[in-house]
């Protein structure tokens, strides 16, 4: 699947989020496969 | 996808659409935010610099570019820390602003409201039913202004980034407070005084979303966490909607920030008007009798 699907799937905007593929950071294009370990980061700091 | 420069995997898409990997995008960050110092004429040679460090990837990245960039035109940079006393948060951040610092080797500076006003912020919000990011902020601004004097610093400078700003000028907007929209950008001030240290903006033109990715790609051991006071305030709630804008329309926070800094000249000559007096109880500087901390604290 798509970064990009996840996202939009979870309903977080990339705009807000970084995301990391088996611990490397990679664009909305990218895919993750099955056993992938995906983290995503938001970047809104408040504080 | 691969980089547009080499074969690398892309950590990035500008704006332009040019995809850059984790060296590339570095290359591209450092460039952009050194460009807006010297566009700006934000550090002259010889001036002591300070540098307001939560330990967020804001601040971090603010000061480790401070020091790479100065570092030949022999600049001191001092890195200045606030602790609110906000528990569970600040502590923890500030334990990465030591760390960092100490790597670094920067001098850092810590201050706090409690030996500021003899009360941690904590303690404040249990007496008082307020915005606790309206008090915060007034609260931080003064201690770090107090700070800096004490450390004999030229400049004070902070991690505001475009997001930041984008937010601070659509909220002026909205509440009908343009004449406080004169008191923003990259270098920021409309009215001089000497107790006044001036504020610069170095990441004024990079995106959140740009820091977090070149904070992560550094390495920099960072808090990413969120201020427990944080919540859906007016802030939260306008940096939401234009993230949504952003997200339909890219660029949108950037030809903000751009039709604003066209009209920021105009601004500043119309606001500039009256004088920064100081406060009757504290002797900080003041545009009225009381000081913003001091009428909040009567």
């Amino acid at each position: 699947m798509k970064i990009q699907e996840l996202l939009e799937k979870i309903k977080a905007n990339p705009v807000e989020s970084v995301v990391s593929l088996n611990g490397e950071i990679v664009t909305e294009d990218a895919v993750a496969k099955d056993g992938d370990q995906v983290e995503i980061f938001s970047v809104v700091s408040g504080g | 996808m691969s980089c547009n420069n080499c074969v690398d995997h892309s950590v990035y898409v500008t704006l332009h659409h040019e995809k850059l990997c984790k060296n590339c995008f570095i290359k591209y960050f450092e460039r952009k935010v050194h460009k807006t110092m010297l566009k700006y004429k934000m550090i002259q040679k010889g001036e002591k610099i300070g540098v307001g460090l939560s330990g967020g990837k804001d601040s971090v990245s603010c000061l480790y570019l401070l020091k790479k960039f100065t570092g030949k035109q022999g600049n001191e940079i001092v890195a200045i820390a606030v602790d609110e006393g906000i528990h569970g948060y600040r502590d923890k951040t500030l334990v990465e602003a030591k760390a960092f610092c100490k790597e670094q080797k920067i001098p850092l500076e810590i201050t706090s409201y409690k030996k500021e006003f003899g009360f941690t912020l904590d303690e404040y919000l249990r007496k008082h039913k307020v915005n606790p990011c309206g008090v915060c902020g007034v609260l931080r601004r003064y201690v770090l202004n107090k700070a800096a004097r004490r450390l004999k610093v030229d400049k004070l400078a902070t991690g505001h980034n475009l997001d930041d700003e984008a937010q601070s000028i659509l909220m002026n907007q909205l509440k009908g407070n343009i004449g406080l929209s004169a008191k923003l950008g990259p270098i920021t001030g409309v009215l001089m005084h000497d107790k006044f240290i001036p504020r610069l903006k170095p990441l004024y033109f990079m995106t959140e979303k740009e820091t977090t990715i070149y904070s992560k790609v550094k390495g920099f051991h960072v808090s990413y966490n969120v201020c427990p006071n944080f919540g859906e305030n007016f802030r939260e709630q306008v940096g939401s909607n234009l993230n949504q804008l952003e997200m339909k329309f890219p660029g949108t926070k950037q030809g903000m920030v751009n039709s604003f800094l066209d009209i920021l000249p105009e601004l500043r000559k119309r606001f500039s008007k009256g004088q920064i007096g100081v406060c009757q109880e504290c002797g900080e500087p003041a545009s009225k009798k009381l000081c913003r901390v001091c009428s909040i604290l009567q």
